[in-house]
Parts: C-alpha cells; sequence; structure tokens
C-alpha cells in the first residue's frame, strides 16, 4: 500500500511540476490544423501525411542511430532521404494525388513544413521546456574564466560592456577580462584603458578583423572556459555564472550559447526583431538544444571550453560570421554545443538600412559558413549535425526564401483574380498559426505579451524582408566576389554625431 | 562588435620578420616596468605574434619552422604577418602587452548609465498594464497572464475556425469558370436507389466504381432508416464511404433521401411509404429522415425519390413545406396521377420521373431476392426512344442486383451506348433541377441547352445555400 503512495505521490509531484499553461497552448494548435486538413482536398492530404511520415521514420531512425547504433549511421542518411523525397514527390504525381505543377508542389511543401515545424520542431521545444536539465543551476565552485571583449570603433559603448562585466556576479579571483581593441580609430582603447586592472587588461592591435581580434586576445586568456562578449552588449548580472554552469559536469560540453535580448524596444522594427528572437531562440533553438546540436554561439555572448576552441584553431578569416563558423567546427570536433539562460541585452537596429546592413553580414556569413562545412552534408559521421541540424538550415536558407516570393506571388495572382476573400482567410488562417507559435514563446520565455501584435509581420512583410535579403546575399555569395563588413549604426554613436538641436 | 576585416598585411618574400624571437624587456625598451604584471617576477621575455593567412594567430616559433599546425601550409614569411610583440613571464607563463605611448593613456573613467532593460517574467512581461490593473502578489499576475493565454487560445480557435468555414465555401466556387451553351437531344440522368448500410456494399461500391470510371454523374437516393430498425448514421463505413465519394468526387454523385424506411405502410397504388399516410407522419418522417442524412452525409440535397416510385398530394405539400426542390417518383405512377408529360412542375415542386427501370420486375420469381435484369437492347431502345423525342432520360437502378461482373458490364455497355451518341449530356436530378431554375437548362424545339458545365450550377447555389 505504502509503495503505492509513493507512486502516487511521485506522480502527482510530476504532474504539479508541468507547466500546463505552455502544454495548453502548444495542444490548442490541434484545432487550427485540424480545420486546415479539412479544407485541404484528399489529395494534398495523403501527401503531406506520407511527407510527415517519411520525415518522423527519418527522425526517429536518425535519433536510434546515432544514440544507440552508430555502425548503422551510414544507412538512410540525408542522401538517402534525398532521393527518396524526389521518388515520393515523382510518385503522389503519377497517383494523382499532387497536380504535376511548381506552385502546387511549393505550397504543398510549404504546408508540409508548417506541420513539421509545429509538431517536431515545436513539440520538441515544449517538451524541452518541461525537462529540461541542460541549464544547470550554477553553483560553486566556479571554472577560472577568461572573457574576451574585441572592440572596434566602440567608443561610448565599451565602457557599458565592461561595468556590466564588472557588476556581474563571478568570484573575481576565477575571472579575467581582456578587451582586444582591433586597431579603433576613436577612444575606444582609452575608454577602455580607464578600467585597466587586475581584473581588466587592455590589449591592442593593428585592424584585422573581429576573427583576429579574438584569436590575438585568445593568446592573453588563462581561463579554462572562454568566454566572448561583444563590446556593445550588457550581460545580466547572472550572465556569466550561467553560461559556465552547463560545463561543470558535461565533459562533452564544448560551448554553450546565451539568450540575447534587445533592449531597445521603441519602434515596430526593433520589436519584430525582439519577437524574432524569442521565437528562434525558444521555440527553434531548443530543439536543437535538446540534441546538443545548437548551431550558433552567439558573439554578444558565449562561452567555449578552452581546449574545445583551441582544439579547432579558434577563429578562421573564410567568413562574416565568424560565430556561427567557429561553433560549428567546435560540433565537427564531436563537442555538445548547448544553450544557457545567460542573458545579454543587444542594441538592435532601429532603421531598415542599419537591419539591411547588419543582416547582410548575418546572411552572407551564414551562406559562407554553410559552404565552407558542406561536408557535413555528406559525412555520416558527423551524427545528428548531419542528420538534423545541418538539413533544416538548408531548407531555412536555401528553400524558404524562395518558396516564401514565390507563394506571395501566387497569393498576389489570386487577388487580382478576384478571389480576394480566400485569400483574407489564408491570411487570418496561418497567421492564427504563427500567434500561437509566438504565444509559445513568449510564454516559455516571460517576455512581453504585447509583442504578439507583430506576428502578421512574420506571415507577411518582416518575413519577407529577410527572405529579399536572404536571396541577394546568396547571390552575392555564389558570384564569389570580396564582400566587406556591413554593420548596423550605432545608435548612440549616431545621436552623438548629430548636431545638438538648435 | 563593429570592426571591419581588413586583413592582415603579410611580409614580402624575402623581408624578415622584424624582431628575433626572443629578448629583453630591457632590449625592447618595451614595458616600463620590467616585471610580470602578475607575479612581479623580472623574469619576462617578448614574443614576436604573428598571424598565417589562414587566419592562425601564434608566436612566431611556434610556427616559423614547420607548416602551420593550422592549415599544414607552408609558413614562408610572405605567407605571415606580424601582430605585435608582446612580453610573457617565463615564471607564470602570462602574456602581457609591452606599454607604448600613446596608446596605453587612459580616459578618465567615466559614468556609466545603463539603459533600462527588459526582465522576462515567468508566464509574460505584463508591466505595460496600468498599475490599477495590475495585480499586487506574484499568484495573482500569474493568474492574469493565464488569463491572458487562455484569451489568446480561443480567439485562435475561433478565428481559425470562422476562417475555415470562409475557406470551405471558397473552395466549392473558388476558380472562375468559363462556361458555354451547348446543345444536346437529351438529357441522361441516373438514380441509384436503396443504398443503405449492411447491405451488400461490395455491389454498391462496384456499381459507384463504374460511374467513377466512366465519369457519368449519378443520383443516390439513401434510405436513411432501413426497415425501421437502425438509423444509417449507426454504421460509418457507409457513411464515410459516402462523404469519400462527396469530397473525392465532387458533383458527380448527389445525396437525395429515399424514404424513411423504405417499407410499405399502406396499398396506395398497390404499396407505399409515404402515399396515403397522415400528412403530419410524413413530415416527421421526413424531417427524421433529413436529419439523419444531415449526420450521415456532407451536403444532402433537395430531392426527394419516394420509395415503390408513390407519393400523394400531402407528400408534394410536406416537401412543398421543406423546401424540397425535386420529386422523382415512377414514369407510370407519375403519369396516372398527374396526368403530365414529365419533367413538370406542380404544386411548388418538379416532379421529375424515372423513364427505364433496369430491373425486370414483372419477372421475378417469388420468394427469391434474385431479379433479373432488362436485356441491353430493351435498355438502350428505351434510351433511344428518349433521345428521338427529346424526352429526359431517367434510368432507375437498384444497385445490390448488380451481384456480377456480367450484370456490372451490362450497366457499363449502356453507359458506353448512351455517350457514344451524340448530343447526350449526364447530369444528376440536382443538377437538371438547379439548371432550370437558374435559367442555365433550357428546353428547346431540338432538344435542349445547357450552359456547361453544369456542375457550376449547383456549386453556385451550395455555397449560397452554406
Amino acid at each position: 500500500m505504502s509503495r503505492v503512495a509513493a507512486v502516487g505521490a511521485r506522480l502527482w509531484t510530476r504532474l504539479r511540476s508541468v507547466r500546463w499553461l505552455s502544454v495548453a497552448l502548444f495542444l490548442s494548435a490541434v484545432f487550427p490544423f485540424w480545420l486546415l486538413v479539412g479544407v485541404m482536398d484528399d489529395g494534398s492530404l495523403y501527401a503531406v501525411a506520407g511527407f510527415g511520415l517519411l520525415m518522423a521514420c527519418y527522425v526517429g531512425w536518425s535519433y536510434y542511430v546515432v544514440t544507440y547504433r552508430p555502425w548503422y549511421r551510414g544507412v538512410f542518411g540525408v542522401g538517402t532521404l534525398a532521393l527518396v523525397l524526389c521518388g515520393y514527390a515523382v510518385g503522389i504525381v503519377v497517383i494523382g494525388w499532387v497536380a504535376p505543377s511548381p506552385i502546387q508542389f511549393v505550397h504543398l511543401i510549404a504546408i508540409a513544413l508548417i506541420f513539421i515545424y509545429y509538431w517536431f520542431i515545436a513539440l520538441i521545444a515544449i517538451y524541452h521546456d518541461q525537462v529540461s536539465d541542460s541549464r544547470a543551476t550554477p553553483s560553486p565552485p566556479y571554472p577560472s574564466l577568461s572573457v574576451l571583449v574585441p572592440a572596434y570603433n566602440e567608443a561610448g559603448y565599451v565602457s557599458r560592456a565592461i561595468t556590466s562585466l564588472l557588476e556581474a556576479e563571478y568570484p573575481t579571483e576565477q575571472i579575467e577580462i581582456i578587451v582586444i581593441d582591433d586597431g579603433s580609430t576613436d577612444e575606444t582603447a582609452a575608454e577602455a584603458r580607464s578600467f585597466d586592472s587586475d581584473l581588466v587588461r587592455v590589449v591592442t592591435k593593428a585592424n584585422g578583423g573581429k576573427y583576429s581580434a579574438l584569436n590575438y586576445g585568445l593568446l592573453f586568456a588563462e581561463g579554462e572556459i572562454i568566454a566572448t562578449v561583444d563590446a556593445d552588449s550588457i550581460v545580466a548580472p547572472d550572465a556569466l555564472t550561467r553560461i559556465v554552469a552547463p560545463f561543470a559536469d558535461d565533459p562533452d560540453l564544448g560551448a554553450v550559447a546565451s539568450n540575447v535580448t534587445i533592449w531597445n524596444r521603441d519602434s515596430l522594427l526593433t520589436r519584430c526583431q525582439q519577437l524574432e528572437y524569442t521565437i528562434g531562440v525558444n521555440i527553434y533553438r531548443r530543439m536543437l538544444d535538446h540534441f546538443g546540436i545548437v548551431l550558433i554561439v552567439p558573439g554578444c555572448l558565449g562561452a567555449y571550453r578552452r581546449d574545445a576552441l583551441e582544439g579547432v584553431f579558434a577563429y578562421d578569416p573564410e567568413t562574416l560570421t565568424e560565430d556561427f563558423d567557429v561553433t560549428m567546427k567546435v560540433l565537427r570536433s564531436g563537442y555538445r554545443v548547448t544553450v544557457s539562460d545567460a542573458r545579454v541585452y543587444t542594441e538592435a537596429p532601429d532603421t531598415w538600412a542599419s537591419l539591411y546592413n547588419q543582416r547582410l553580414r548575418w546572411y552572407r556569413g551564414n551562406y559562407m559558413t554553410l559552404f565552407k562545412h558542406r561536408r557535413v552534408l555528406v559525412d555520416p559521421s558527423y551524427g545528428l549535425l548531419h542528420r538534423l541540424a545541418v538539413p533544416f538550415r538548408l531548407v531555412e536558407m536555401f528553400f524558404l526564401p524562395i518558396a516564401t516570393w514565390i507563394i506571395l506571388g501566387f497569393i498576389v495572382w489570386l487577388a487580382l483574380t478576384g478571389q480576394v476573400v480566400q485569400v483574407l482567410a489564408l491570411f487570418v488562417f496561418f497567421t492564427s498559426i504563427i500567434v500561437l507559435i509566438a504565444a509559445l514563446g513568449i510564454l516559455i520565455e516571460g517576455e512581453d505579451w504585447r509583442l504578439l501584435v507583430y506576428a502578421p509581420l512574420f506571415v507577411v512583410g518582416y518575413k519577407h524582408f529577410h527572405d529579399a535579403l536572404n536571396l541577394k546575399c546568396l547571390l552575392d555569395v555564389l558570384s564569389n566576389r570580396k564582400l566587406d563588413w556591413t554593420q548596423a549604426q550605432r545608435i548612440e554613436q549616431r545621436r552623438a554625431d548629430d548636431p545638438p538641436p538648435k | 562588435m563593429a570592426t571591419h576585416p581588413t586583413g592582415p598585411s603579410y611580409l614580402s618574400v624575402g623581408e624578415s620578420l622584424q624582431y628575433s624571437e626572443y629578448g629583453t624587456v630591457e632590449s625592447m625598451g618595451g614595458h616600463s616596468k620590467g616585471e610580470c604584471q602578475q607575479c612581479g617576477s623580472s623574469s619576462v621575455t617578448t614574443e614576436r605574434i604573428v598571424e598565417h593567412r589562414c587566419g592562425h594567430v601564434s608566436t612566431a616559433t611556434a610556427v616559423e619552422d614547420g607548416p602551420c599546425p593550422k592549415c599544414g601550409q607552408s609558413t614562408r614569411t610572405d605567407t605571415l604577418a606580424a601582430v605585435n610583440t608582446v612580453c610573457r613571464c617565463r615564471d607564470c607563463g602570462r602574456r602581457f602587452e609591452v606599454e607604448s605611448e600613446p596608446a596605453g593613456t587612459a580616459l578618465e573613467r567615466r559614468e556609466i548609465t545603463f539603459p533600462e532593460l527588459p526582465t522576462p517574467t515567468p508566464g509574460g512581461e505584463l508591466s505595460w498594464l496600468p498599475d490599477r490593473y495590475l495585480p499586487t502578489s506574484d499568484h495573482g499576475q500569474r493568474l492574469l497572464a493565464s488569463v491572458l493565454v487562455v484569451v489568446i487560445l480561443l480567439s485562435g480557435v475561433a478565428v481559425a475556425i470562422s476562417v475555415s468555414t470562409v475557406l470551405e465555401s471558397e473552395q466549392t466556387d473558388a476558380a472562375p469558370i468559363d462556361r458555354t451553351w451547348e446543345e444536346y437531344d437529351t438529357i441522361v440522368i441516373f438514380r441509384n436507389d436503396d443504398i443503405q448500410p449492411w447491405y451488400n456494399p461490395e455491389a454498391m461500391r462496384a456499381v459507384d466504381q463504374v460511374f467513377i470510371e466512366e465519369e457519368v454523374p449519378v443520383t443516390l437516393g439513401i434510405i436513411p432508416m432501413v426497415g425501421g430498425e437502425q438509423p444509417i448514421t449507426a454504421d460509418e463505413t457507409t457513411c464515410s464511404y459516402l462523404r469519400s465519394l462527396e469530397t473525392e468526387y465532387p458533383g458527380q454523385f448527389e445525396m437525395a433521401l429515399h424514404g424513411y424506411t423504405h417499407e410499405a405502410q399502406t396499398d396506395f397504388y398497390n404499396g407505399s411509404e409515404f402515399g396515403g399516410m397522415p400528412a403530419t407522419t410524413q413530415a416527421e418522417w421526413l424531417a427524421a429522415g433529413e436529419e439523419l442524412m444531415h449526420d450521415c452525409v456532407d451536403r444532402p440535397s433537395k430531392t426527394f425519390i419516394p420509395p415503390m416510385n408513390t407519393y400523394d398530394e400531402s407528400t408534394v405539400d410536406v416537401l412543398a413545406e421543406a423546401e424540397y426542390s425535386v420529386v422523382s417518383g415512377g414514369d407510370w405512377f407519375t403519369s396516372m396521377q398527374y396526368n403530365a408529360t414529365p419533367p413538370f412542375e406542380a404544386d411548388g415542386i418538379r416532379h421529375v420521373p424515372e423513364t427505364q427501370a433496369f430491373e425486370n420486375w414483372t419477372a421475378a420469381e417469388d420468394g427469391t431476392d434474385e431479379v433479373p435484369l432488362y436485356d441491353l437492347e430493351t435498355l438502350t431502345d428505351s434510351f433511344d426512344r428518349s433521345v428521338e423525342t427529346n424526352a429526359v432520360h431517367v434510368q432507375m437502378i437498384h444497385y445490390q442486383y448488380f451481384t456480377s461482373d456480367q450484370r456490372l458490364e451490362r450497366l457499363r455497355s449502356l453507359i458506353q451506348h448512351m455517350k457514344a451518341t451524340d448530343d447526350v449530356t449526364f447530369m444528376t436530378l440536382e443538377q437538371f433541377d438547379a439548371g432550370l431554375e437558374a435559367d442555365e437548362i433550357e428546353e428547346t424545339d431540338d432538344g435542349w441547352r445547357v450552359l456547361e458545365p453544369i456542375e457550376a450550377t449547383t456549386a453556385n447555389r451550395g455555397s449560397v445555400a452554406s
């Protein structure tokens, strides 16, 4: 009897620990999806269901084979999946489920991806949120930590970054802060030197790029954990303890990412960016975190096991996104990469031109990095990085930007041919799903509920800006021309440059 | 970080590195104190830091003797760029820069003010609410966040439901269709009676398959409460099968009500379910049957097929009251009862009786379920007469008797004969009525004019109704 009571008590404790609100919110998407199924014709439905089944088999097999049977890792890999999907595409046309029309196919794949995004990626994210143990609670003893702060022309910002680091909770005997002035032409170095102390060192070099600055700074670092912090970022008081905590019990952990939060949410554009971060971090990245294959440790704040970083010879010059590149290298060397609750605040571009410049570098760098690490796609020894993370990233970067515009063109054509009501209905329908996904992200993160207002722009508008930019960046990279570093304009520096009002 | 990847300047071939690898601080004239910043040791050396063109940054000694440890390529001087010279304590190993002017000058540390930083809170940030609405306790705030989630959830569901309704109706009349007037000698309507659960389902599907393969529309007469024992909805298999016909072959299968129990209740014209019954009873049966039809299929039509092909004036009144638009009885009965050439409108409803039965009832032997079929010649002759007289040809069949390939083949042969005849079109009873109502079917001296495709007429009517 007492055993039954113990089991009951355990069950009760487990049930009480469930975050029912997020579960309810997640499951509520059953309704829109069920209704979407209701309005699909049978052929499309069978085609999407078959696609989902194939993907479920692939993901299930991938997890099984990587976790339990690595000697079968070459069986039913990415190449086979691509072949099977091509055969499947031909098959569904032959048996008449889908008309042999490119638009029909793109439309169908987009619907299938929405299903997969929600019922695979978001499902794992919500599961991860419920049971996550990767976000270790910080507790002493803390490892020795070297914080690298690369800076180029960051006057007005670098002091703030250093101050936030000095105010962060971490034993002073275990931390060193190394500011690397990369040949700034303003007062960055002098501003940083005002903090010179036992804790803060400033080193300088001729301008050579962020990768070079970080590599140079690494020569001075003595900690067993290396953290990198952008000079325009502000770390939260508990950020450093939180970002090193996961390393304690996991020798296979190579790097830990932070949670980037935008502090200047005073315009539509910056709020859209925050919602983008909230969805990306709490849904997509959680899924990757669950498998230990987070693809990007952001430059704003990230931490690396020193052995892992030095083992891959740190940063390379070939790409414009050194953070994505080095994370891929750490992953390829066999380490796991996860996420922590360490929060870092950053300033988001507040004008479209500024955002354009920032993303130009990001997206170009992303394509460069993927091309650089293309071997991952054909080498099954990279496990889930090969089977899940990179293929998903490829779909996100190569298929979605094109599909988005094709579908928009199709919708415009529908509208021009008088089917306005249908277009509006589709828009509202998909918006309701995006709102649910956004609400899930906001709930998990504890973010501002008002951000939900901007969710429709992730169906039309904001999303298309990014997808068009992605396509441009893809063409830029394919054209093989030299691509310059482009950056968002600093708001504080712009204000300082502007003449005061008369 | 704002940084420009200008890249390092590599040394030209033959140019030597400017400094020797090792030297004392004093010889560099660099570090002002000449001692380690960390341990105070005066045993300090200098190191030249170089960058290989692969991006590897290290001391010169680590790369100058061999291939680059990072990329394995040559480390000739033209592949190395001097980065800096730094000091290293021989005792504790700490590296630090050689201090020099003016890089070493520091500004006075200025007062730092942080911007207001958003702090996420469990359950979602609500501080934007006016204070008077914001609960003071954590419990209260979580409750408020929960309410917010529920509101989002319900509004999402409500929006999705309302939109799906619009989408469904939009789907039916989605794209504008080019329609053209066509002229025909006759219109053929197939009426497949006695659709019911648990009885020869294989034959039902086989007959439907013939119509599907021949792409000929058909009106299905469905018995909602067969034998008065169990409703058709008790057999989900049959209902889901009928719904699948509706969705997979839109416009091809009409779902019409075929009486209620299909049992002879009176002696009206030698047997009738509805004819001769009190009007109230007929109305009740009709309403009950219609309700079951709505539960079973997605889109029941407003066509009534009375069992035994017989009905009386009360039936017509009840049907008109319930807004039925077509009644399809027997040719012999309708002629006797109304003395008019079908199809015709009388008492607020269109009468479109059967022209020819497929089964030869008079040749059926007593005590057996087997009913012989008319031979193909009889059937084609009947059809040919309709063509000659430009009459609407309603071909009645009962699926349950098509139990062999031979019988199915006869049905197929009749259809193919009809299709091989010039100027013949096929439609359901509902489409025929809707076409006449919308003036998209017109009777002419030489036959019929139809605005094709006629399915579009019922599709439009359906969407308006929904």
